[in-house]
């Protein structure tokens, strides 16, 4: 049952992300981008990681993809539009550093990750079931790696005022 | 001005709970207030409530004596119709006395304006005080002489004699 | 297959059954409520034709709807998306409801019925569709999906006005959206769980959040107006100034969809006001509904006590709507990033201190402990209000023109 799941929506995934860089018209592209977004949530939920899961669709397909498409259609860039791709030298570079990527990934899958990031198979329910699917994350986030949590937040707030600052020359 | 303009002014500082919060229990009273609207087929009017006398609606030839038109078919009301939907065809008779042959008012052009009756020195043709016009074929609101006269429904007064300037 | 796989799989689909059969019958009537409260408080009489008191105008309205022919726009209109959109709008709204308790549990049963073979469900069957883990997290995220069917609509159209109504409504659902979850953190800190029933047994066990959170309630109640595009919030729509926006070019049934939509937008919204800050299904100053083994007589009891709960708040949408006009745009904007979010943010410092003192010093969550939360809330929103409501909540023309000079 799992099983199928996971390659149903993996599947998904992976046509949609297809769908979104072949597609001419920017909303369309968006979209599948939106669909991506969703099934990569629902193999978050195969993971018993629902948490993750709700602020996946939440924060990406509810409110960044939304701005992605607010930023589409004030730019009026709804209908399809020439290709960045020009020229035999753009495509070259294109496939070169696709054939980069390819390998990045294969050598990736070979290495297996540390054995502190690996949980034994049902750790994820365990632990939810004791401390809620909530105090799962918590607790890591705000314990173990507070400093890291902390810097991330004071490098998003610096690119926050960047771009004000940027955008708005005059405050 | 014959209308009065209420000036409001507007206060300097404005609290937005206090007038919402005024506003939602003004509109929680008006929840039991007696409704205003009447339930049209069943009642067609009620105390202290009356059609316009001023109403115009669909029209009325008027008879006299005999039963025939008022009209004497002088062409004035084809003249001043603004909407042009009067057709009117002069007749004579071996007396001399003149009369419509062909009187006919396309209810669906006209503006409802009432100078047809205004104009008439007859006092024959007449916009009535009458609403209901249902037909079931659009050629019977093209209303004949005979249909004209066969109305029944009272006729306007166009102005409130005690206040003919409408002040 | 086995009694139990049986027997969970009835009980699972008639509650789907059941809770959306309700939720679309719940939508007509709703929409029937609106219509005729709208007329009383206008002093008219509202639809009173079809069915007694007019309550069977929704079913002409829907079958007119259905009769009618539907046109697309042709000029610069996406066809697809413009089919799918009133569907993409529709289908989040329905689904919301979904993880709402609505009732005591019922009692197991074993039953055998002729053909069908042996039923068996043991255990009380919780009256919830599906009891998520992540309780309202998940209504956050599905009825942020929602705002894709409006934006959708808007730009498939090819019409000006349907695309402004979409742009508006983008940035107008992301913006509250922040303010809607982070009132919710608030409910998170006292519950100490996102479940839903979670947070229902915790108000059994303390007071109604309305007391222990009363800004938060605020917030939400303010947030939640926005989010479901009712008036004051209706901008998207905006009649007079977008010809109703982004449903413009819809006719028929697809236009009947976004109106589904929205009611029942709006009655998942108050379901989960009073599920959060109401107590749910929780009948007020007796433990007789939370005590005890499951009984019908008490999952009706408290289901009716949660009808009536929730549809003080369908009404409360209501009046509003037919009370207060419209913001401009920017009086909208400013609502939600100048004040919205930083009391919400402050607001979250508050709870948590208190929170965190109050089990410090060993307290246990009950009724005293809710009503020293309230203490702290009261005197929190008489600061807000006299600090924000003159002038500073909602700019009318004059202070702006006066700031710009």
């Amino acid at each position: 049952m799992t099983e199928v799941v996971f390659w149903s929506f993996s599947g998904a995934a992976i046509v949609a992300a297809f769908l979104c860089v072949t597609r001419r018209s920017p909303v369309a592209a968006a979209l599948w981008l939106i669909v991506t977004l969703f099934s990569i949530a629902a193999l978050f939920v195969v993971l018993d990681a629902q948490f993750i899961a709700a602020l996946q669709v939440l924060v990406y397909a509810g409110a960044i993809m939304v701005l992605f498409l607010f930023v589409i259609m004030l730019l009026n860039l709804g209908r399809g539009g020439p290709s960045d791709l020009r020229g035999a030298w753009g495509k070259l570079v294109a496939a070169g550093l696709g054939a980069v990527l390819v390998v990045e990934l294969w050598a990736v899958r070979a290495v297996a990750p540390a054995d502190h990031l690996q949980l034994p198979p049902g750790a994820m329910a365990r632990m939810s079931e004791e401390r809620g699917p909530v105090g799962v994350i918590t607790d890591a986030l705000f314990r173990e790696y507070l400093i890291p949590f902390e810097i991330t937040s004071m490098l998003l707030l610096a690119a926050i005022v960047g771009a004000v600052v940027l955008a708005k020359r005059r405050l | 001005m014959a209308i009065g303009v209420k000036v409001v002014r507007r206060p300097d500082s404005v609290s937005y709970l206090r007038a919402t919060l005024k506003g939602m229990t003004l509109t929680f009273g008006h929840l039991f207030r007696r409704k205003v609207t009447m339930q049209y087929p069943e009642e067609k009017s009620e105390p202290g409530w009356s059609l316009s006398p001023r109403w115009r609606g669909t029209h009325r030839m008027l008879t006299d004596e005999q039963g025939r038109a008022k009209c004497v078919a002088c062409g004035l009301c084809p003249q001043i119709c603004p909407a042009n939907c009067i057709k009117l065809v002069p007749g004579e008779d071996e007396d001399g006395h003149r009369y419509p042959l062909i009187y006919e008012i396309d209810e669906f052009r006209c503006v409802f304006c009432g100078y047809c009756q205004e104009v008439c020195p007859e006092e024959a043709i007449h916009v009535g005080v009458h609403y209901e016009n249902a037909e079931y074929d659009r050629g019977r609101f093209v209303y004949d002489l005979e249909r004209l006269c066969a109305q029944t429904h009272p006729v306007s007064s166009l102005w409130d004699p005690a206040d003919p300037r409408g002040e | 297959m086995s009694a139990e796989l049986k027997g969970f799989l009835l009980v699972a689909v008639l509650k789907i059954l059941v809770v959306f059969t309700a939720i679309n019958v719940g939508v007509m009537m709703v929409i029937w409520l609106e219509r005729r409260a709208s007329a009383w408080m206008q002093d008219r009489l509202g639809p009173n034709r079809v069915g007694p008191e007019g309550v069977l105008q929704s079913v002409a309205d829907g079958l007119k709807n259905i009769l009618k022919e539907e046109t697309f726009p042709v000029v610069g209109a996406d066809r697809l998306l413009f089919f799918l959109a009133p569907a993409m709008s529709f289908v989040p709204a329905l689904l919301t409801f979904s993880v709402v308790p609505f009732a005591a549990p019922l009692p197991g049963f074993d039953v055998t019925l002729p053909l069908l073979g042996r039923f068996t469900y043991t255990g009380p069957i919780s009256m919830v569709v599906a009891d998520l883990p992540i309780g309202f997290l998940f209504i956050m995220a599905i009825s942020s999906l929602g705002v894709y069917g409006i934006v959708l609509a808007g730009w498939s159209s090819g019409n000006k006005y349907a695309l402004l109504g979409g742009i508006r409504s983008s940035a107008q659902m992301v913006s509250y959206e922040i303010a809607l979850g982070l009132s919710l953190v608030a409910v998170l800190l006292v519950a100490g769980n996102v479940t839903l029933s979670d947070v229902v047994a915790m108000q059994q066990r303390s007071v109604w959040f309305v007391f222990a959170l009363t800004v938060g309630f605020v917030l939400f109640v303010v947030a939640a107006f926005a989010e479901t595009n009712r008036l004051p919030f209706d901008l998207p729509e905006a009649e007079a100034e977008l010809i109703t926006g982004y449903h413009t070019e819809y006719s028929s049934m697809k236009f009947s969809m976004f109106f589904i939509a929205e009611y029942s937008a709006m009655m998942t919204m108050s379901a989960l006001m009073a599920t959060l800050f109401f107590g749910g299904w929780d009948i007020p100053f007796t433990p007789w509904d939370e005590q005890g083994p499951p009984s019908v007589g008490r999952t009706l009891a408290t289901l009716g006590v949660f009808f009536v709960k929730m549809n003080v708040f369908v009404f409360t949408y209501i009046w509003i709507r037919w009370t207060v006009p419209r913001f401009r745009f920017d009086q909208l904007m400013q609502l939600g990033w100048k004040i919205m979010i930083p009391v919400a943010l402050a607001y979250i410092v508050v709870v948590a201190t208190t929170v965190y003192t109050l089990e410090a010093l060993g307290w246990e969550v009950g009724p005293t402990y809710g009503l020293v939360l309230f203490g702290v809330n009261a005197v929190l929103l008489g600061a807000l209000l006299f600090g924000l409501d003159h002038e500073r909540l909602i700019l009318g023309a004059r202070q702006r023109a006066r700031m710009a000079a």
